[in-house]
């Protein structure tokens, strides 16, 4: 069974249906682009996935579960905001994730967070956006999880975090977990993707290995992203 | 090594040819042991799956060899080596040819431009 | 699970109750000690400090309330729920952790209440100079004579305390959670549960006291407060629980974070 099945799941909020009968599977072993123009419904599945948001009709498991304590243990989630409690210093934060997550690992996000040159005792609410950022980001992927729902980690940061990101998702890379990567910025992550999903007015519009696009259609993910979305 | 990837052309065909040419101008030296799939992937800034298939595919072509435990190694097989620089030459050569063709030379012309030019540079 | 959730809860409460409890603690000294120079000195002193405790004392009670609604509403309903739930914590667990928390924090408000009235009473001595020694103290309690059943009646008032306060914490709670359902008017539809929930629970209430009056009158006194104490008591951990589950079948099945 795949790691993560989707099943003609719908979501509407009042009049407005954000995800319309979408039915994807991902298999572990993969690093997948969930890709969109804003407001397309990427979030929205993300928090569906994470049992933020309850589904209005079909259905999502995790190793065959539906979202719930033991899905929970095995997924490490990347909000599009910041969630983290603003009081606490990012140690105190590790504490917590460490209390919390049997998968973490205390040395991997230290050495993360040193290297992105965040301050262990400053405090969240001190911190600047891209900062907070970071530290969220580092807090996620040194959990060794069996599935990562990043939700535009490097919408915000700079270049060189951004880089930095990407090479983390490639080190962290292992053959039983999932990546599910959203964002808009194609170019920047494409070389990174096993998997392209696109997803279009809450419609999965195509589902397929990136390099099978490269090959049949001669152009980019991120050309070919640009034609579908073309405004 | 730099690393640059093109649009449109599949990553994984784009590593191959990144590849053969380390190994064809000595870059891996023949018995080298090349680093791991996933240094190779953090290297080249792309997905792990897709330098392992690219890795998959030049062990297929005999380029590279794996020992179960140590890891892959560039071959030592002088017959391989010998054929893939005989391969790329006359790539480079058809290249070549087939520009100059373009801008009308004929294939005198071309033999004696390039004979000038290999004394020119000497 | 639970305890480790306990162990973040009840500091982040403390940490913006202790700071208020110690200006708290220092101006009922200040109160006591002006108090007791106020006759002979300054009256004005006594104004300012007895209305600078006043102050505080109100802050205190305002700041438990908002408190024990945004601990609750922004953790598991706003931002951080992003994080909270997230957590492979169960549901109960989240909102017990909540409620323990919040109870704990009320009593330690009420314990430190009693303890600013005694720092008034030091305040006063010191400046009196009449010092009552400890032992003497303790010689004038164990001299008081308790009345009988006097240990069943603090246990049933502490019991029905605790209870009062879980249901009223439970309530909120609800109330909060029922109106986050309504996607644009949040705050006013909490409120409006708030109010549906105070006329379901007086409804009820209403309906079900009369089982109780009905218990034998005993001679001794105990039996009667048991007629003030069981209903209340009942009452208390039925509505708890009823408000528990409501929250916690809202927040496992209709949960959408916006």
């Amino acid at each position: 069974m795949a790691r993560i099945e989707i099943n003609n799941l719908t979501k509407n909020f009042g009049d407005l249906t954000a995800l319309d009968d979408v039915t994807v599977s991902l298999e572990q072993g993969q690093i997948v682009g969930l890709l969109g123009p804003n407001g397309s419904g990427k979030t929205t599945l993300i928090k569906i996935l994470n049992g933020l948001l309850q589904p209005t009709s079909g259905s999502v498991t995790i190793n065959g579960s539906a979202p719930g304590v033991e899905t929970k243990k095995v997924v490490a989630y990347l909000p599009d905001r910041n969630a983290l409690p603003d009081y606490m210093t990012a140690s105190q934060l590790m504490d917590i994730y460490e209390d919390f997550f049997e998968d973490f690992d205390r040395l991997k996000a230290e050495a993360m967070v040193d290297d992105l040159g965040i301050n262990r005792k400053q405090t969240m609410k001190k911190m600047s956006k891209g900062t907070k950022e970071k530290l969220q980001l580092c807090l996620v992927m040194a959990r060794q999880a069996e599935v990562y729902l990043l939700d535009e980690p490097i919408g915000g940061v700079d270049p060189a975090t951004r880089d930095y990101i990407l090479r983390t998702i490639i080190s962290n890379y292992n053959e039983n977990a999932v990546v599910l990567i959203s964002t808009h910025l194609i170019a920047d992550v494409e070389s990174v993707l096993d998997d392209v999903v696109f997803i279009k007015d809450g419609r999965v519009v195509l589902h397929k290995a990136a390099d099978e696009i490269r090959e049949e259609k001669g152009e980019s993910v991120d050309k070919l992203f640009r034609e579908v979305f073309k405004c | 090594m730099e690393w640059n990837f093109k649009d449109g052309i599949p990553i994984y065909t784009q590593i191959i040819d990144e590849m053969t040419m380390r190994i064809a101008s000595s870059a891996y030296a023949p018995g080298d042991k090349l680093p791991s799939v996933r240094d190779l992937a953090l290297d080249a800034g792309v997905n792990p799956n897709t330098m392992q298939r690219a890795l998959a595919e030049l062990e297929r072509r005999g380029l590279v060899y794996s020992e179960r435990t140590s890891g892959r190694f560039v071959t030592k097989e002088e017959a391989v080596l010998k054929d893939l620089h005989e391969e790329l030459a006359k790539k480079y050569f058809e290249e070549l040819t087939e520009k100059l063709r373009k801008i009308g030379m004929d294939d005198n012309a071309i033999k004696a431009s390039v004979n000038k030019w290999m004394e020119d540079i000497k | 699970m639970l305890g480790k959730l306990l162990k973040y809860e009840i500091p982040a409460m403390g940490r913006k109750l202790l700071p208020l409890y110690a200006a708290w603690a220092a101006t009922a000294l200040l109160l006591g000690l002006t108090t007791q120079s106020a006759e002979s000195k300054n009256e004005f002193m006594v104004v300012i400090s007895a209305l600078l405790y006043t102050a505080i004392a109100t802050t205190i009670f305002v700041m438990t309330i908002i408190l024990i609604v945004q601990r609750y509403s922004n953790s598991l309903l706003g931002d951080e729920a992003y994080f909270n739930h997230v957590l492979p914590v169960s549901v109960a667990e989240h909102i017990g952790n909540k409620a323990i928390s919040a109870t704990l924090w009320i009593f330690v408000t009420i314990l430190v209440a009693i303890f600013t009235g005694l720092l008034i009473g030091i305040g006063a001595l010191i400046v009196s100079g009449e010092f009552i020694s400890l032992r003497d103290l303790i010689q004038g309690f164990y001299e008081i004579e308790l009345p009988k059943h006097f240990g069943l009646y603090v246990i049933e008032f502490l019991l029905l305390a605790i209870t009062g306060t879980v249901k009223t914490i439970m309530q909120i709670y609800a109330a909060i959670t029922i109106g986050h359902q309504v996607q644009n008017r949040t705050t006013l539809a909490s409120i409006g549960a708030y109010i549906m929930i105070m006329i379901f629970e007086s409804s009820v209430g209403r309906a079900f006291l009369p089982l109780f009056i009905n218990l034998e009158y005993n001679a001794d006194g105990f039996m009667n407060f048991n007629r003030v104490f069981m209903p209340g008591f009942i009452m208390a951990v039925i509505f708890s629980a009823i408000y528990f589950f409501i929250c916690k079948y809202l927040m496992e099945k209709r949960l959408n974070l916006n």
